[in-house]
C-alpha cells in the first residue's frame, strides 16, 4: 500500500455513506417496532393479561433501541465528518456536520437511493466477492479471480454504455439502461473501497464467519 | 370482534415483531462491514473523532443483538397469551 491519503478519503467518503445508510435501515426497524406494539396493544383493549402487556413493553423497547442505533450510527458519521474535514477540508460535499442534529429521514432516504442506484454493480459485485471468499477456500485463486471480474466492473461501472466511455460509436447494446453519471471522484471512492472490501473479505473470514455464527447461536 | 380476530391481530403483531428482527440482522451485518472499514481505513490514528466513532461502530453488534433478543421476548410472551386464549 501507498502512503497516498486520497484512497483513505475516498474510503472515509464510502464510511460516512454506510453510516448513514444503515441508520435508514434501523429507523426501518423502528417502525417494525411500533407497528408490533400497536398491534399488541389493538390485541389487548380490555385486558390487562400480563403476557400481552410484556409483549408491549418488550416491543416497545425494541422501537426506542432502534432509534438509539439509528441515532449512534449517525453520531459516528459526525465524528467522521468532523474528522475529514479537519484531513481533508472540502472533501465532505453536502457541508458535512448536521451540528448535532439528526438528517430527516428523506435526506438519509435520498441518500441511500442515490447510492443504490449509483453503486447497483459494484455493490453486488462487493457482496457477491465477500460471500464468494466466505464459502471458498482457496483464497489466493479467489483473490486474483475477484481483483479480474472488480477491474471488469470498474472500468463499465454504470452498466453496459460506461459513463466513462469516450466511444463514439453507437453501443451494440439494445438493453442499454440510463443510470446516473458518476463523476471522478465517485469512481475514484469506488476503486479504492473495492480494493479495500476485498482485502477485508480475504483477511478477516475468519472473524466474519465467527460473529456470525455466534449470533446465529444467540438467536 | 371474536376470539379469531384477536388472534389474527396478536399473529399480525408477531409478524412485525419477526420483521423488526429480521431488519436488526440487516444492521448487524452492515455494522460489520462498516466496522472492517472503518478499522482498516482509521488504523493509525489516535485523533478523538476517530476513537470516539469506532467506539460507537464497535459497539453497534452488541446493541443490536439487545435489540433482537426483545424482539423475541416480545413473540414468547405474545404466543403464551395466545396459548391461553384457547
Amino acid at each position: 500500500m501507498t502512503g497516498d491519503m486520497s484512497a483513505v478519503v475516498a474510503q472515509l467518503l464510502e464510511l460516512r455513506e454506510r453510516l448513514a445508510a444503515t441508520a435508514v435501515i434501523a429507523m426501518r426497524a423502528k417502525a417494525d417496532a411500533e407497528h408490533g406494539h400497536d398491534q399488541y396493544a389493538e390485541a389487548a383493549r380490555g385486558t390487562t393479561h400480563p403476557r400481552l402487556q410484556q409483549a408491549m413493553a418488550d416491543m416497545r423497547i425494541v422501537g426506542d433501541k432502534s432509534a438509539r442505533i439509528a441515532r449512534l450510527l449517525n453520531k459516528a458519521r459526525d465524528h467522521v465528518t468532523a474528522y475529514l474535514n479537519r484531513i481533508a477540508p472540502g472533501a465532505v460535499r453536502d457541508g458535512g456536520s448536521h451540528a448535532g442534529a439528526m438528517p430527516t429521514g428523506e435526506q438519509l432516504l435520498a441518500d441511500a437511493e442515490r447510492r443504490a442506484n449509483a453503486k447497483a454493480s459494484v455493490g453486488s459485485f462487493l457482496r457477491r466477492a465477500v460471500k464468494n471468499v466466505e464459502n471458498i477456500q482457496d483464497s489466493t485463486k479467489t483473490a486474483t479471480e475477484l481483483g479480474e471480474t472488480g477491474v471488469k466492473i470498474l472500468r463499465s461501472p454504470s452498466g453496459p454504455k460506461g459513463a466513462q466511455s469516450t466511444s463514439t460509436t453507437t453501443p451494440s447494446s439494445a438493453t442499454t439502461v440510463s443510470r446516473p453519471k458518476m463523476d471522478v471522484p465517485e469512481a475514484a471512492a469506488q476503486i479504492a473501497v473495492l480494493g479495500i472490501m476485498t482485502a477485508v473479505a480475504i483477511h478477516k473470514t475468519s472473524q466474519v464467519l465467527g460473529r456470525t455464527i455466534a449470533r446465529w447461536r444467540n438467536r | 370482534m371474536n376470539v379469531n380476530e384477536v388472534k389474527r391481530t396478536i399473529r399480525s403483531g408477531n409478524e412485525a415483531a419477526a420483521q423488526a428482527k429480521t431488519t436488526l440482522g440487516q444492521v448487524a451485518d452492515e455494522a460489520t462491514t462498516t466496522l472492517d472499514l472503518a478499522q482498516l481505513t482509521l488504523q493509525g490514528s489516535h485523533d478523538d473523532d476517530v476513537v470516539a466513532a469506532l467506539k460507537i461502530i464497535k459497539g453497534l453488534d452488541g446493541e443490536v443483538d439487545r435489540a433482537i433478543r426483545r424482539a423475541e421476548a416480545a413473540i414468547e410472551h405474545a404466543n403464551a397469551y395466545l396459548a391461553a386464549i384457547g
